[in-house]
């Protein structure tokens, strides 16, 4: 049979190309494949969905029929648990690659020769978060509006273009008729094959270019491709970890609830939901629209330069360049193979950790609204903590990381000089432990 | 030597035409092709321009006992404030919830002294004024008056001054659009449009007309 097939379709060089592959035996490379099998995952439950899912705006007993055919999903057997399973594999995917990215990040995995493939990955991201918010507003839930209408704002915000572009984007007005089903699309269609392009060309890329190597490579066969091969022993090795992954999807799943439809109601401008947020990886967005200084608004030959504007599109819009600048930070001739420790590059380490920061400082700012409330901070002073907290914040991280990474540092020689001295490590340890 | 030089010569000429041709080609058809995306602004969808709020609409109640029913300017009791939606000349309810967020306003009764900037008293009909509940900042709905006489925003934390819709608390950049309104019989009626845009509403004519009243 094997040999029928390849005598027809030439396999066998099929495996010599791909199959032996060899990848790395180290826990970090898991986070690019878990991120892989979420969107695995997210497109087989997503197909099961679509086919009881009735992306229209018209209403059925006073409630959008899209509404209406979540809530019959919910009512069908395990069809709460698809939609939840399809929701934590999304949250999941996210934090996969984000994670994943900051691997790719702190040991210097970017560095030449594969810039392209971390430019790919950051439309991965970007791509990845779109489908995921496309998909959060497909029930057409009270929440759901509301994000949808916050997102036609921000669009509409671009100065100039920003109304056609909108009316493009969301089928007219918002809220029009036509913005469920046009965003159907984009959820079920577009975006998707979008990602899988962009992950072909992410994968074929990665077995061009092979994996950076951890150093303990370097130490059983310097200059050498040390790994497992794909085909056979990296494939159980991946199962294994696809079905541990699925069962922690499906533990969740069973457990705790996500987008409960029934709770949020259909659309209902007189009962907003209250104090709503974006799901966690954009609240950072939220944040930035909240203490962006609507002082700064202007209008220039006509166009409008207002809060949304600058807060939801001009600041992340730098925040993504700045990550897609990471690969020019690097000036090397040579190509990359070893991966590198993070401490051995305290600046890069330091930057990542302050970015990390800022990060968490505007997802605080994103609960605003919520502080206010709680009365954690008054309304005057909020944005001034705020922008202080989001400069100082980040720039202590930078100082307080290389610090660390320094005294880690010296304390390590300091071991080192006393090892030599005394020839005996482990009696040494055993002595400064006594100390 | 020759030949074979006349022979290149035409090989280059075939290849240049070639990719005029395929540059030419695909221009068109890009352009054309373009012409597709017209085709996603669906202006046909666009009726809501009728079912906007607009002049001579009777306000009516949103909410509570009297849902549906029209507003009696006369009944209302100083500080008072309820949801209002509007009904055309037929006494029809306009569009709601789904179909738009835009028609469901504020309607509120002031103490006299209570009338000042940013609200236009020309506007005003006996200590009422109707204001939108549109957030000015991204366009989300704004919550109930709290204890501090607030309007409160419950996405970025913006607050409205609860008789006057002016900012409290910022990142909103405008106080709250008001709609202009006159008392016709024992009727609240609208008597033109917006005063100021209403964040993401689609533009009907007129909507920054000035408004005499
Ligand atoms: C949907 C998202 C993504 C998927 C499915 C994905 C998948 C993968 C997989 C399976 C690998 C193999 C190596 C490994 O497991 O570490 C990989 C490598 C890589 N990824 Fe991603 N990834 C995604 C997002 C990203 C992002 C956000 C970035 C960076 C901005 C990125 C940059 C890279 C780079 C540079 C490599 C090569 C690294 C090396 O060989 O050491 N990827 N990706
Ligand atoms: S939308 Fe109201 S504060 Fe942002």
């Amino acid at each position: 049979m094997n040999q029928w097939l390849d005598d027809r379709l030439h396999i066998s060089r099929l495996n010599d190309k791909f199959l032996r592959k060899a990848f790395p035996v180290h826990h970090s490379f898991f986070l690019g494949e878990i991120t892989l099998f979420s969107l695995i995952i997210l497109i087989l439950t997503g197909i099961l969905l679509a086919l009881s899912y009735e992306p229209s705006t018209q209403l059925v007993n006073g409630v959008p029929a899209a509404y209406a055919s979540v809530l019959r999903i919910n009512s069908l057997p395990f069809g709460d648990m698809t939609r939840r399973i399809h929701h934590w594999s999304a949250n999941i995917m996210v934090a996969a690659a984000v994670v994943h990215m900051f691997r790719i990040y702190f040991s210097g995995a970017f560095k030449r020769p594969r810039e392209v493939n971390w430019w790919i990955g950051m439309l991965l991201l970007i791509f990845t978060v779109l489908t995921a918010v496309t998909g959060y507003v497909l029930p057409d839930d009270n929440f759901a509006f509301t994000t949808l209408g916050v997102i036609y704002n921000i669009t509409h915000s671009i100065p100039w273009i920003g109304d056609i572009i909108a009316k493009i984007a969301f089928a007219g007005d918002f809220p029009g008729q036509g913005v469920i089903s046009r965003f159907y699309g984009y959820h079920i269609m577009l975006l998707p094959l979008i990602l899988l392009g962009t992950t072909a060309a992410h994968m074929l890329i990665m077995i061009k270019q092979k994996h950076t190597q951890p150093m303990y490579a370097a130490k059983l066969a310097y200059k050498k491709i040390v790994g497992v091969p794909l085909s056979t022993q990296q494939t159980p090795i991946m199962i294994i970890l696809l079905l541990l992954q699925a069962g922690i999807i499906l533990l969740f799943s069973a457990f705790i609830p996500v987008h409960p439809v029934e709770v949020f109601g259909p659309p209902d401008v007189l009962n907003p939901v209250a104090n709503i947020k974006p799901d966690w990886y954009l609240v950072w967005i939220f944040g930035v629209l909240a203490i962006w200084p609507p002082q700064l608004s202007f209008t220039f030959a006509g166009g409008e330069f207002n809060t949304e504007f600058f807060g939801a599109l001009v600041i992340p819009g730098v925040i993504i360049g700045l990550m897609m600048a990471v690969p020019l930070l690097d000036r090397a001739k040579e190509n990359m193979y070893y991966a590198e420790a993070p401490t051995e590059h305290p600046k890069r380490l330091a930057a990542g950790i302050a970015f990390c920061t800022l990060m968490l400082v505007l997802s605080v700012a994103g609960y605003k609204a919520d502080l206010l409330q709680a009365k954690v901070m008054s309304s005057d002073m909020a944005n001034p903590i705020f922008w202080v907290l989001s400069v100082v914040l980040p720039i202590a991280a930078y100082f307080a990381t290389l610090g660390i990474v320094r005294g880690i540092k010296s304390l390590r020689e300091a071991d080192a000089r006393e090892t030599l001295a005394h020839g005996h490590p482990t009696e040494t340890t055993a002595h400064s432990a006594d100390d | 030597m020759t030949t074979k030089a006349r022979k290149v010569d035409s090989e280059i000429s075939r290849r240049k035409f070639v990719t005029g041709a395929i540059g030419i080609t695909s221009g068109v058809a890009g352009i054309s092709l373009l012409s597709l995306l017209g085709g996603l602004t669906a202006k046909k969808f666009i009726s809501e321009q009728e079912k906007m709020i607009s002049s001579g609409d009777t306000l009516v109640h949103a909410d509570g006992d009297n849902k549906g029913q029209p507003i009696d300017p006369s009944s209302l009791k100083d500080d008072q404030y309820f949801l209002a939606y509007p009904a055309d000349k037929d006494g029809k309810i306009r569009d709601q919830g789904i179909a738009t967020k835009f028609n469901a306003v504020m309607v509120l009764k002031y103490p006299a002294d209570k009338l000042v900037e940013p609200l236009k008293k020309e506007a005003t009909a006996s200590g009422i004024v109707v204001l939108t509940t549109v957030c000015t900042h991204a366009g989300c709905t704004i919550g109930a008056r709290d204890k501090e006489h607030n309007f409160p925003c419950g996405c970025h934390g913006s607050k409205f001054n609860g008789y006057t819709g002016a900012v409290v608390a910022q990142p909103a950049p405008l106080p709250l659009p008001q709609l202009p309104i006159k008392i016709e019989g024992n009727k609240l009626v609208v008597a033109g449009n917006w005063l100021s845009p209403v964040l993401g509403a689609p533009k009907t004519e007129g909507a920054t007309q000035e408004v005499k009243v």
